[in-house]
């Protein structure tokens, strides 16, 4: 089914908005969950929030893209139920770890930035960023992605992605700090 | 900012950074190196062709 036909049955209240939406996006839901939150249960509690997050939202909002909607409402209900986890996924603590190295010197979120939010440099960033850098960026640091996993999906080494995460990591710091973040 | 502040700031971005994301395989990747070649066989064979005739 097409994903305006799936948002359709939302705004329709169709209970088979959500069927239709476990049958083409379940997946993608599971596997970002899982990639933040390391255990199957948590990762399909996840899922269920994230159908239901959708269902009390549609109806005002109608999404440019269903598939990046989903995507972003499963990442926060991972996130939300991440930072309640007292045993929390490897993976997960290792990115953030690696992420501490180049937002040490980015003051907090409170303090920054005229009139712009810092995720709108990171935009910026990235546009600047060749294809093959920015695809592995965003699956590590947005789908959570193992370095084996992109790896995979990108045909590159894992010593080449572990690369290419450490400099991108290095020049999104730099960059920050130059657009007036100051230090 | 910590690494976990800037993890949710990554969460913010544009959804096409995501979608390029989400259909990026080897294939594309192989498809992108295939299409910057493109130009430069275009150019040989055309070189080539005059250089023949």
């Amino acid at each position: 089914m097409e994903d305006e036909q799936i948002v359709e049955l939302y705004w329709e209240r169709e209970e088979r908005a959500i069927v239709e939406t476990s049958n083409k996006y379940g997946r993608l839901c599971r596997i970002i969950a899982m990639s933040i939150l390391g255990n199957a249960p948590d990762a399909e509690e996840c899922e269920n929030d994230t159908y239901l997050a959708l269902w009390n939202a549609i109806p005002s909002t109608r999404p440019n893209c269903f598939s990046a909607f989903l995507s972003r409402v499963a990442r926060n209900k991972a996130i939300n139920q991440y930072k309640r986890n007292k045993r929390r996924s490897r993976e997960c603590e290792l990115i953030v770890s690696e992420l501490e190295e180049c937002a040490f010197n980015v003051p907090s979120v409170e303090e920054c930035l005229e009139n712009k939010e810092v995720y709108q440099y990171i935009n910026d960033f990235l546009q600047q960023q060749k294809k093959d850098t920015r695809v592995i960026f965003v699956r590590r640091y947005w789908y959570a992605d193992s370095i084996a996993c992109i790896a995979a999906r990108t045909g590159y080494t894992e010593g080449k992605i572990k690369t290419v995460l450490f400099r991108t990591r290095k020049r999104l710091g730099e960059y920050l700090v130059e657009q007036g973040v100051a230090i | 900012m910590t690494g976990a502040e800037l993890f949710l700031e990554i969460g913010k971005i544009d959804e096409e950074f995501l979608l390029e994301a989400e259909e990026y395989s080897r294939n594309t990747a192989f498809d992108d190196f295939i299409k910057q070649l493109l130009p430069l066989a275009a150019g040989l064979f055309l070189a080539l062709f005059t250089g023949v005739k």
